[in-house]
């Protein structure tokens, strides 16, 4: 979270201010009050003592005190009625203590302004429309210190602007405006902060700034779960951009983690739970992409045994966590062989003389073999000492089996239909028309097609490394035996056996 | 009983120097101008406003103490009623104010609209009631708790022949029950009628108080003699001494301002063979008392708040608050 | 109980006074067109919804308090029903105080009215009815307890339309008080005794947005979560404090004055 909001700082600096504020008042305060108490004590003291008017010419009373019998009645008017403000104010103070005042209001929405004012020509054009928008302040003054209507006010007439504007390039920013004063005027009115986020994302490619008005209205409400849980979403969408799935994936992950220890948080219920199950789920897609095998791995295997969930379901997530758990397995001996590099300027020759040191980490290796690990699959881990690159063979694999299937899809569907029919000779013509062909505009690959083969469309070299085995008469590409989901998985059937 | 009330009300001093005697069980009526401080008077005496300067007693209670409120009843000219109220009700919720309990208040709400002639009108709302039935009602709650002084305000005001009479019987029977009755008013006739006592106060001053036998004079002011058997041209003699003659076909009439002067004409009447038929002193009745004292001591200058009644006869203006 | 026989006196009168049905009609009206301006709405429907007809009550019967209130003391002295009451062994002090206590009557009356009207409206669109929202409710009338006694205050001192202009303007003011203190805290460089000022002021204002908890309950509907009640105790002995402030101060000009 580092980064988007700290917010022990903020929530410090606010508490800092409130408590500078009391601090400052007591010290005058107080001495006023007892002041203003003492004053009408002695009013009311005075009451009792002057003798009380009488009207008769006789008992008319005497003295000194005697003058003042016309005033009695007020001033005991006067000292009740200090009394009695006294007490008000000793009760107001105390609600002030509770609620606090508005303070130095988060600038954000300011600051915001500010930074866009300062740059060129558009953003002029944009002051001008900001013109007409009311600020969160002002909206308050109009609604005569009713802020939730006017945040109503304000949510309603950004529908009508989602509805109703014709500039698409300046819509996000506008909106933004719209939903900040929104939050600003009701900040726990979490309902709008996820309507919001959710319009904002339709319209804004950039997650980014979305994420940052959620940070905004999650900062406010520390306690809600939906939020995160939309910041997260926001990133599960795949971007067209490879370096940016990691760093998506790690949001989303960072924002899931949120959630699950909020909800972790609640009491025991069968609907938190299987909330907790659906956040665990996206997780662990994502935590496969991010390289955070661990944690994937971990979260698997507590999912497969897991007897709420139907048995299809936990031989999906068998089989998923050996994937996962290879790729931890190799990924750890990676880093190893890495760290050995830099140290000898060479890779070592195989890979036992680092397996030793890896013998310390508890449950890393279940069945392992001294001299050769093995992934989960049951393959040997490979190693090229050449590259130095560690591999394990059950996840490609895996990835084997859906890459030959998309390649053979893409002949079978599109080659042959743009071929007449005829398969292509070679899987260099193959590469050719794929290149050709999903470079043309409105022909973009689906994520399922980058997915399987990657960004680069590569079909000539399959998941092992070597190029894939083609048979032009079938046209379609072979996968070597281990390919067989039966014998690949038989691993996960044992721990999820079907009876 | 005693009352020293002085005030300054505002930029004008409504009343000076007040102090009037009042015996017990006696009716007391109490005149003036428009604006001559009467009603300024009652209030003080009633609670509604406060002197400026100086104290007022009533039967040796001051009158900002609410306990004094006991003794006294009060009607105001033109009395108000919340209009959705009956009569019954009106009469309940005073007789609560004034303290009573729930069945004193009732036997005593049947007894009032008894007497007041009201039990048709028990279950009407004070809406729909007449002028006369509201000066009723009023005076109704102003002795619901039968105090011992009841101060009236204008009480006949705005009301026709009858009303007035029924308000009249009203007041003297309230006497024959021992109470005493304050009040004021216009209507010299009646208080002429009822009254043991009067004050005339002007411009906020006392310009006179006793018994009305005291005030009059009984001065003879004019004589009228009536006789039959006179000629239309009339006698002479008998117009020269007089102020007026005139024959109105059946009898001739001669007003003269003395007595002496009436025995005259009477004789020459006689000598000239005529009857006398009537002989009608005119004795200063209460209106011409009050008109020369209120003339005579018009004061002039800044405190006046209306000039001295205009012309010899100053008719009362028309029913108003002072 | 000369004080029970004005007040219901007062209940009746107010009662029949056209304006209060009125009044009602268009807190209803507003409570049932609360559902149009929420339906509209792709999100938070409900929450619009029990705003608006939260918002509705408490304007209207802020509105019931106002005008009532200054009209009713106005029309006892115009049409001089005054004068019989206080020539009476009854005291002033019980006249105010029966007044006061009817016009309460009606402006509880009217609060639960339209309160009943509009829960039972939220209980029909299927909203979420929480104890939060009687909270809030609650601390309304409160609120009116507040703004009747101001309304008493003036129209025992001037006449009918001052009177409701200067409540009306507190009513409105009464919300925002805290943002003066906001305001001093702004210009604490330049002039840091303007903010002592402005916040000892402040504290003897009355203080109305004290009473404004819509806002929390409305959301408190989300997760069904109650007001503290130690902050509810302080609401309450603050109205109670500042209302009995308030009527004595009414007294002291009313005991004196001359009709």
């Amino acid at each position: 979270m580092q980064g988007i909001t700290d917010p022990t700082t903020l929530e410090f600096l606010e508490r800092q201010q409130r408590a500078d504020f009391w601090n400052n008042a007591a010290q005058w305060g107080y001495t006023a009050w007892y002041i203003g108490f003492a004053f009408a004590v002695l009013l009311l003291l005075l009451y009792v003592i002057i003798p009380s008017e009488s009207y008769d010419e006789v008992l008319r009373p005497r003295g000194f005190l005697g003058r003042f019998s016309r005033f009695r009645a007020s001033i005991m008017h006067f000292g009740a009625v200090l009394l009695l403000v006294l007490c008000a104010i000793t009760q107001q103070t105390q609600v002030d203590q509770t609620r606090g005042f508005a303070a130095d209001q988060d600038k954000r929405y300011e600051a915001e302004i500010k930074k866009l004012t300062a740059t060129g020509n558009r953003e002029a054009a944009m002051k001008a429309q900001y013109m007409y928008l009311p600020n969160g302040n002002s909206l308050l003054y109009i609604s005569l210190g009713n802020p939730s209507i006017a945040a109503d006010y304000m949510w309603l007439t950004s529908q009508q602007y989602v509805v109703n504007s014709q500039r698409r390039g300046q819509k996000f920013e506008m909106l933004l405006r719209f939903y900040n004063t929104v939050m600003e005027l009701d900040p726990h009115w979490t309902e709008a902060a996820i309507n919001g986020g959710k319009v904002l994302s339709a319209l804004e490619p950039n997650r980014y700034a979305v994420e940052k008005f959620y940070s905004g209205a999650i900062f406010d409400n520390p306690g809600n779960i939906d939020l995160p849980y939309e910041a997260g979403r926001l990133f599960v969408v795949p971007p067209l951009n490879l370096e940016l799935r990691k760093e998506y994936a790690k949001h989303a992950t960072d924002w899931f983690s949120l959630v699950i220890d909020l909800l972790n948080k609640r009491p025991q219920s069968k609907e938190r739970d299987s909330r907790i199950k659906g956040v665990r789920d996206l997780i662990g897609r994502m935590a496969v992409e991010t390289d955070a095998y661990g944690l994937a791995a971990e979260l698997l295997w507590d999912d497969m045994h897991d007897q709420n969930v139907s048995k299809a379901l936990r031989q999906m997530y068998a089989r998923d966590w050996l994937n996962a758990r290879s790729l931890l397995i190799a990924s750890a001996l990676q880093k190893r062989v890495d760290e050995y590099r830099a140290s000898h300027f060479f890779a070592p020759l195989h890979l036992g003389s680092i397996i030793q040191s890896l013998k310390s980490e508890k449950n890393l290796f279940l069945d392992f073999d001294h001299e050769t690990p093995k992934d989960a699959f049951g393959f040997a881990i490979k190693y090229d000492p050449r590259t130095g690159k560690v591999a394990s063979h059950g996840v490609q694999a895996k990835l084997a089996i859906q890459a030959a299937a998309i390649v053979n899809s893409i002949i079978a569907t599109t080659y042959m239909q743009y071929n007449s029919g005829a398969p292509p000779k070679d899987l260099v013509e193959l590469q050719q028309f794929v290149d050709k062909f999903f470079s043309i505009q409105g022909n973009e690959p689906t994520s399922a097609i980058t997915n399987a083969i990657g960004m680069e469309l590569n079909v000539i070299v399959s998941p092992f490394g070597t190029p894939w085995k083609y048979n032009a008469t079938t046209g379609k590409v072979e996968t070597p035996p281990e390919c067989n989901p039966k014998t690949l998985f038989r691993n996960a059937d044992l721990l999820v056996p079907d009876n | 009983m005693v009352y020293h009330p002085g005030l300054f009300a505002r930029r004008k001093t409504a009343v000076h120097d007040l102090t009037l005697d009042v015996p017990q069980g006696a009716i007391y009526g109490f005149l003036g101008h428009n604006g001559a401080g009467k009603t300024s008077t009652i209030k003080i005496l009633v609670g509604l406003q406060f002197a400026t300067a100086g104290q007022a007693w009533i039967m040796n209670s001051d009158v900002r103490e609410s306990q004094t409120r006991r003794n006294l009843g009060f009607m105001p000219e033109n009395p108000y009623f919340y209009e959705y109220l009956t009569a019954e009700e009106t009469l309940d919720f005073f007789g609560r104010l004034s303290g009573m309990d729930r069945p004193a208040r009732r036997k005593r709400t049947d007894e009032l609209l008894a007497q007041f002639s009201l039990e048709s009108a028990r279950k009407v709302p004070m809406r729909d009631f007449s002028k006369g039935m509201r000066q009723r009602l009023g005076l109704a709650q102003a002795i619901i708790h039968k105090p011992p002084l009841v101060i009236l305000d204008e009480p006949m005001s705005g009301l026709d022949p009858l009303g007035r009479h029924d308000v009249r019987n009203i007041i003297l029977s309230l006497r024959d029950a021992g109470q005493t009755v304050f009040f004021s008013s216009h209507i010299l006739s009646d208080v002429e009628e009822i009254c043991d006592r009067v004050c005339v106060l002007n411009q906020g001053h006392k310009v006179a108080e006793g018994p009305i036998s005291s005030l009059l004079t009984g001065k003879v002011l004019e004589v009228k003699l009536s006789a039959s058997g006179i000629p239309v041209a009339g006698l002479p003699e008998a117009a020269k001494l007089a102020i007026r003659a005139w024959h109105d076909g059946v009898q001739y009439h001669v007003l003269v301002d003395s007595e002496e002067k009436a025995s005259q004409v009477k004789a020459q009447l006689e000598a000239a063979g005529g009857t006398l038929r009537a002989m009608q002193p005119h004795r200063e009745s209460l209106e011409e008392y009050f008109v020369r004292v209120t003339q005579n001591n018009a004061a002039t200058g800044p405190d006046a708040l209306h000039g001295a009644g205009d012309g010899f006869l100053a008719r009362p203006k028309a029913e108003g608050q002072s | 109980m000369i004080v029970g026989a004005i007040a219901m006196n007062t209940f009746r009168e107010a009662v029949r006074d056209k304006i209060l049905y009125v009044l009602l009609a268009f807190g209803v009206l507003m409570i049932l067109v609360s559902r149009a301006i929420g339906w509209v709405s792709y999100g938070g429907s409900e929450k619009i919804m029990t705003d608006v007809g939260l918002t509705a009550i408490w304007i209207f019967s802020g509105m019931v308090s106002i005008f009532i209130g200054t009209g009713l003391i106005y029309k006892e002295i115009d049409k001089r029903t005054i004068y019989t009451i206080l020539a009476k062994p009854a005291q002033r002090w019980q006249f105010l105080a029966g007044k006061y206590l009817g016009l309460l009557i009606t402006t509880l009356v009217n609060l639960v009215f339209l309160s009943t009207a509009f829960l039972l409206y939220l209980w029909i669109c299927g909203a979420p009815v929480t104890i939060a929202l009687l909270q809030a409710l609650f601390l309304t009338f409160i609120e009116m307890m507040v703004v009747t006694a101001i309304a008493i205050f003036f129209s025992s001192a001037s006449t009918p339309i001052l009177s409701a202009i200067f409540t009306t303007i507190i009513f409105f003011t009464g919300q925002m008080t805290k943002w003066v203190v906001e305001l001093g805290a702004s210009v604490k460089q330049t002039a840091p005794w303007v903010e002592k000022i402005l916040y000892a002021c402040y504290l003897f204002l009355p203080n109305l947005h004290n009473f404004n908890i819509r806002q929390q309950a409305v959301l408190a509907t989300q997760e069904n979560v109650m007001i503290a009640s130690s902050e509810m105790f302080n609401c309450v002995m603050y109205g109670l404090a500042y209302t009995m402030a308030v009527l004595l101060a009414a007294h002291l000009i009313f005991r004196r004055r001359n009709f």
